[in-house]
């Protein structure tokens, strides 16, 4: 029978190819945040990205440097023409295929989902379930605040608010005094939960990761599920690091999936071409989508 | 149906990212760092001309060899202590750390003293701000090298009493790091002062200097910890340090532009000197403070 599970050598190098590509940026950054220190051991950096800073290469100060930059013809302090143009692509990738910067990109997110593994293994199938349903399902629309507020705070003030609050910063600048304590607190806490929860600080905090995860609601390639051929076993429910309810969506749209694909045939469904990452109709099967409120029939 | 597989998804996630630095490179919209050019005189005999007045003190010396055509190599020179020499790729912010501890209060050698040298030599328009000197070498240079008058150059010497405790200043071993010993730092001081977050600030900064020529040390005050009045300093900073608007534009004379407006770039585009602004402000914040 042709819908069989995916060869596990197959599923293995599926899962490991989202992990190159996130330890890639990861190192990646490293790099740059370290710009100094590695010059100095004579290694050039990567020429694209020569001379950045941390902040140049920021999506996110593109974003919240936008309002400045129509009203006043100016970017908000320390952001430059690259945080723009990273902002641009990763507004493009969202739109076809949901927030894949979060899921494949970002180094905060990457270091969440290793501390994450560590938990995995700690507490078994009591990981990722720890927050009650009820109040986690409030608790996910608290980004949209921290959205609010760090872009209001950023245009009155024209100064990188977010910052001094930013995990992220305080991740690849904690040996620095520009680091602010409230950050590295963040950092700790969050590294902490993410022992007990994947990625804390995307489901519940990241101000970009809810910006990104407005994009679910329209993007072009979504996760589909075929229902034909689904054998309800629930393995996509159990293998989504942000609790999306897979098994019953036709089409993802829940604004928290990061595209990571851990629920594709590819890797936790066991039953091939079944959970695809698509985009269009698909073919002569019926398929339902789930909204945020996990009802809503595409 | 179009479908992606995570290999795909993989390849055009990496090339998506990469594709589109090299667009935005190709377009010529990819700048990681601030550029260094002052604004231009707009009216009158010197209009085009780069103006010392918005000289930041997050340039180095190089920075101003390539707009004012200032051998940087001999302004470092002419501005090093006998006990600490200034490398042409050093920022001239470091001037404040160098002559701030050894100078008194109502008299400064810092970025206005660069300011008004190269005017000097350019013989480009500025006003100094009272108190503004030259260190002895800067003036020698002057005369020899532009053929100043020594005489017209005597209000800005440093008092005689003061000249051996000038030629004797000398940075910390941290605060004389280079900006290429000190880039992995990655930001600047003034940077790092502008969120308040460091105890560190370079008076005067305005745009960050790019990655790898910070040295991300300092000593003087930042915008957000001490009311300082400095180049970057906003309205936003003013309203949020206790003044209101109408206390700003009595005394600076003129309409405060929108909160995230710096002093000094308001104060340009209004025609007053910042020093003249930054003098009112701070006399201002002087009477809040503690």
């Amino acid at each position: 029978m042709k819908d069989k599970a995916a060869a596990p050598k197959r599923r293995k190098t599926v899962s490991w190819l989202r992990r190159g590509v996130q330890i890639f940026f990861f190192v990646l950054v490293a790099l740059i945040a370290t710009t100094g220190a590695i010059k100095e051991l004579g290694v050039e950096q990567p020429f694209l990205l020569q001379g950045a800073s941390l902040h140049a290469i920021c999506p996110f100060g593109g974003v919240v440097s936008f309002w400045q930059l129509v009203t006043a013809g100016r970017f908000v302090s320390k952001i430059h023409e690259a945080s723009v143009a990273l902002a641009v692509i990763a507004l493009v990738l969202s739109v076809l295929f949901g927030p894949v910067i979060c899921g494949w990109v970002c180094p905060m997110g990457s270091i969440q989902e290793w501390f994450g593994a560590i938990g995995r293994k700690l507490f078994k199938k009591r990981y990722n379930n720890f927050v009650p349903r009820r109040l986690d399902k409030v608790l996910r629309y608290l980004r949209y605040a921290t959205l609010i507020w760090v872009t209001w705070m950023t245009i009155v003030s024209g100064k990188l608010f977010f910052q001094e609050y930013d995990p992220y910063f305080a991740l690849f600048n904690f040996w620095t005094h520009e680091v602010a304590l409230t950050g590295v607190v963040i950092l700790v806490v969050t590294l902490v939960l993410s022992l007990f929860v994947e990625r804390p600080f995307c489901k519940y905090a990241c101000p970009y990761g809810a910006f990104q995860g407005i994009f679910n609601l329209f993007r072009i390639f979504g996760i589909k599920r075929v229902a034909k051929t689904c054998i309800d076993c629930k393995a996509c429910d159990r293998e989504c690091p942000m609790n999306i309810k897979v098994s019953t969506a036709g089409t993802v749209r829940d604004h928290q999936c990061i595209t990571c694909m851990k629920c594709s045939s590819e890797e936790a469904c066991p039953v091939a071409d079944t959970v695809v990452l698509a985009a269009g109709a698909l073919p002569r099967m019926k398929v339902a989508a789930i909204g945020a409120n996990e009802e809503a029939a595409e | 149906m179009i479908r992606v597989k995570t290999s795909l998804l993989a390849v055009l996630v990496v090339a998506g990212i990469f594709g589109g630095i090299m667009i935005a490179k190709a377009v010529g919209y990819w700048a990681t760092e601030s550029t260094k050019e002052p604004v231009k005189f707009k009216t009158g005999e010197f209009a085009g001309m780069p103006n010392p007045a918005d000289i930041r003190g997050s340039y180095t010396w190089l920075d101003i060899e390539r707009v004012f055509a200032l051998p940087a190599a001999d302004a470092a020179a002419a501005f090093s202590s006998a006990k600490h020499s200034f490398a042409p790729a050093d920022r001239v912010n470091l001037l404040e750390e160098l002559y701030v501890p050894v100078l008194p209060e109502d008299i400064e050698i810092g970025t206005g003293s660069v300011r008004l040298f190269t005017a000097l030599y350019t013989g480009l328009p500025f006003e100094a701000e009272v108190g503004t000197l030259l260190p002895p070498g800067a003036i020698q240079y002057l005369v020899s090298e532009k053929g100043l008058n020594r005489a017209d150059l005597a209000a800005f010497e440093v008092p005689a009493e003061f000249k051996t405790a000038l030629a004797g200043a000398n940075l910390s071993e941290e605060a004389a790091e280079t900006p290429e010993e000190a880039g992995g730092k990655v930001d600047t001081a003034a940077e790092a002062a502008e969120t308040g977050s460091a105890e560190t600030a370079a008076e005067e900064e305005h745009t960050p200097t790019p990655a790898g020529e910070g040295s991300g040390i300092g000593t003087g005050t930042g915008t957000g910890t001490a009311m300082t009045v400095v180049g970057k300093t906003t309205f936003y900073d003013l309203y949020q340090w206790g003044l209101t608007k109408e206390q700003v534009q009595a005394a600076i004379g003129f309409e405060p532009g929108a909160n995230t407006t710096s002093v000094r770039d308001a104060a340009t585009a209004a025609g007053v000197e910042f020093s003249v602004a930054k003098t009112a402000l701070q006399a201002l914040l002087d009477t809040l403070k503690p």
